[in-house]
């Protein structure tokens, strides 16, 4: 069979079974601790907000100008993030000095809260696109960081010998052997910072723009809207596995093309 | 030998993991006593009061109510105060879902809760007239509703429910008006970042007004939104069932207040020195704040029929103001006085 057919179809496969298995320990999990039913939605619920409702049609609408808002949000932090991790871990690589002076500022953005760090990023960067993609792409950028780096020193030392023995500068070395190589890790680190992108920048739509679902999801909490809350909830996570399976394909292609001995 | 230490390994390692799983449901069953005052002998237990904001001193009487003994004087053998703050769960829900016996709101966000099927009642109001207002710089006033068109107002996702009910009742556009989510702290007002703070009028004014800014003060209540606030809620479980326990509570709450209508000074410096220690109040600045609020709860009426109580017109004024909100519900459905009626028959020197 076409390796990458079989790539795409255990994706899809993935997804549907963690779909269940979601629905699943939803319910259970509602039944099992008796939560009182003003705030605890199930399943049937959801569905019937969003579907069979007199009002569905607009409940609906609703909820996906929201998510419109806060794909569009994510999405940039993801690229905007996966981006800056990949420059400097080329930068880490080609520079031992880069990574020991840029490491620790690195390790702090990612170690403090970024609840306590939004108000500052507020400050400087405006209430706008700009502050959704900063925070989002912090929330991307240091995972990303680490896997991309690994996958870069990870690539054949021969190779490289080689390139450089036919006198290739290290930037040729980069592009020829080590890029190639850290694929693998590169979609590792987006499928991973996939939905991290998405916590994100519902993170930044409730502290700083107020628009998405982020802000939604807050606001329901507060006028005792569950039902959108709870659909808000479906509509994320969806979207989160959406997006993992679309880097899924996007890798399945790209690997079939450089990386063709993972397939065996 | 190898063998051995990893068996018993393995069974601490399984004895950890199953006590760290039992905890939050030993935990959680030892709550839903508390909020159920099944608790021991003394009297009506432990009593758990869901607070509408940070433990500032806009709860000066619950303050003075423990510190004071009125909670143990009334039966109760230990009182829970659980703060709120711009982005805590409603209280409403709070109360719903027995994490407090009782909560402090305002009739919108009831109003709004009991219209979404929670089983709720206010049983009584501290401010006879809703502190609610736009606080905004005086060298770029909002003086009217109409003001905030096109302009930037704070909002703390709290007060969401009451904002939209306000833009209805101002019958203002929620389009005309840029939302910003805000926290507590009214510094983005006077970056200029926002134009306007949703406030209390008891509190941002007078925090600003020590810092050395100017501001003018909008109050919703004089703005086609005149409500009570601060209102007492419970379930309509614990009307039928527990009847004596909130008698109890609003005796002790009474008593909290009066002590506080007498000396202001004293619920701020509890305040600042005991239960909101860590919040960075300021006793000058509190102190301001509690005798403004002393102004909200004490009116003619209240001082006629005790502290808590609402006129038969003052309940039909907020009914109809609700209604203008967008919030229609009925008086029946939404109050019920006859607790705290009775807690004044039955002992009159109280009033």
């Amino acid at each position: 069979m076409n390796p990458s057919v079989k790539r795409l179809g255990s994706t899809f496969l993935s997804i549907l079974l963690s779909l269940v298995l979601a629905g699943a320990g939803w319910t259970a999990f509602l039944k099992a601790l008796d939560v009182n039913t003003l705030v605890a939605k199930t399943p049937a619920d959801v569905w019937a907000y969003l579907v069979t409702d007199e009002k569905a049609g607009d409940n609906l609408g609703n909820v996906l100008d929201g998510l419109g808002v806060t794909l569009r949000d994510a999405g940039l932090g993801l690229v905007a993030g996966l981006a800056a991790a990949v420059a400097v871990a080329m930068a880490f690589v080609l520079w031992r000095t880069a990574e020991r002076s840029f490491m620790p500022i690195a390790m702090v953005v990612r170690s403090v809260p970024l609840v306590a760090m939004t108000p500052v990023i507020t400050l400087i960067f405006g209430r706008d696109l700009l502050a959704t993609t900063v925070i989002s792409g912090i929330v991307v950028f240091f995972p990303a960081l680490v896997t991309i780096a690994f996958g870069l020193r990870s690539a054949s030392p021969q190779a490289a010998d080689l390139v450089r023995a036919y006198g290739g500068s290290s930037w040729t070395t980069m592009r020829k052997v080590m890029v190639p190589s850290a694929l693998p890790a590169l979609f590792a680190a987006a499928r991973i910072a996939a939905p991290g992108s998405l916590i994100g920048a519902l993170l930044a739509e409730w502290l700083a723009t107020g628009k998405g679902l982020g802000y939604a999801m807050l606001t329901d909490g507060s006028t005792f809207k569950y039902d959108d809350l709870w659909a808000s909830v479906v509509a994320v996570t969806l979207a989160s596995l959406a997006v993992y399976a679309l880097i899924g394909v996007l890798e399945a292609l790209v690997l079939a093309r450089f990386a063709p001995r993972d397939e065996r | 030998m190898s063998q051995l230490d990893r068996r018993t390994l393995l069974r601490r390692g399984l004895q950890g993991a199953g006590l760290v799983m039992a905890a939050p449901l030993l935990a959680a069953c030892g709550d839903s006593d508390d909020a159920k005052g099944a608790g021991g002998g003394s009297g009506h237990g432990s009593l758990g009061i869901r607070l509408a904001w940070i433990k500032n001193v806009e709860f000066a009487g619950e303050y003075l109510a423990d510190a004071n003994g009125h909670y143990r004087a009334e039966g109760f053998s230990k009182v829970d105060l659980i703060t709120g703050g711009p982005n805590a769960t409603p209280a409403e829900t709070d109360v719903v879902t027995g994490k407090a016996f009782a909560g402090l709101s305002s009739p919108d966000r009831v109003g709004a809760a009991v219209l979404q099927g929670a089983p709720l009642k206010i049983i009584g109001s501290q401010y006879q007239k809703n502190p609610f207002a736009i606080t905004s710089m005086a060298k770029n006033p909002i003086k009217t509703p109409q003001d905030m068109i096109g302009k930037k107002i704070g909002v703390q996702a709290t007060n969401e429910a009451v904002w939209n009910a306000f833009l209805k009742a101002a019958k203002i556009d929620p389009k005309q008006v840029t939302k910003v989510p805000v926290q507590f702290d009214p510094l983005p007002l006077t970056t200029g970042t926002v134009d306007g703070w949703m406030s209390y009028v008891t509190n941002e004014p007078n925090v600003l007004k020590l810092k050395g800014f100017d501001t003018h003060v909008m109050l919703l209540a004089d703005n086609s939104y005149p409500l009570v606030g601060e209102s007492y809620l419970v379930t309509t479980e614990a009307i039928e069932k527990n009847r004596d326990k909130i008698k109890a509570m609003l005796r002790a709450e009474i008593k909290g207040w009066k002590d506080s209508l007498k000396d202001p000074a004293a619920g701020a410096e509890l305040a600042v020195d005991t239960y909101g220690k860590g919040l960075g109040l300021e006793v000058k600045e509190q102190t301001l704040e509690s005798t403004s609020q002393n102004a909200l709860i004490l009116t003619a009426d209240t001082k006629k029929n005790g502290i808590f109580t609402m006129t038969p017109e003052l309940v039909q004024a907020n009914i109809s103001t609700l209604k203008f909100a967008g919030v229609d519900i009925s008086a029946e459905q939404l109050f019920d006085l006859s607790i705290l009626e009775e807690v004044y028959k039955e002992d009159p020197s109280l009033v």
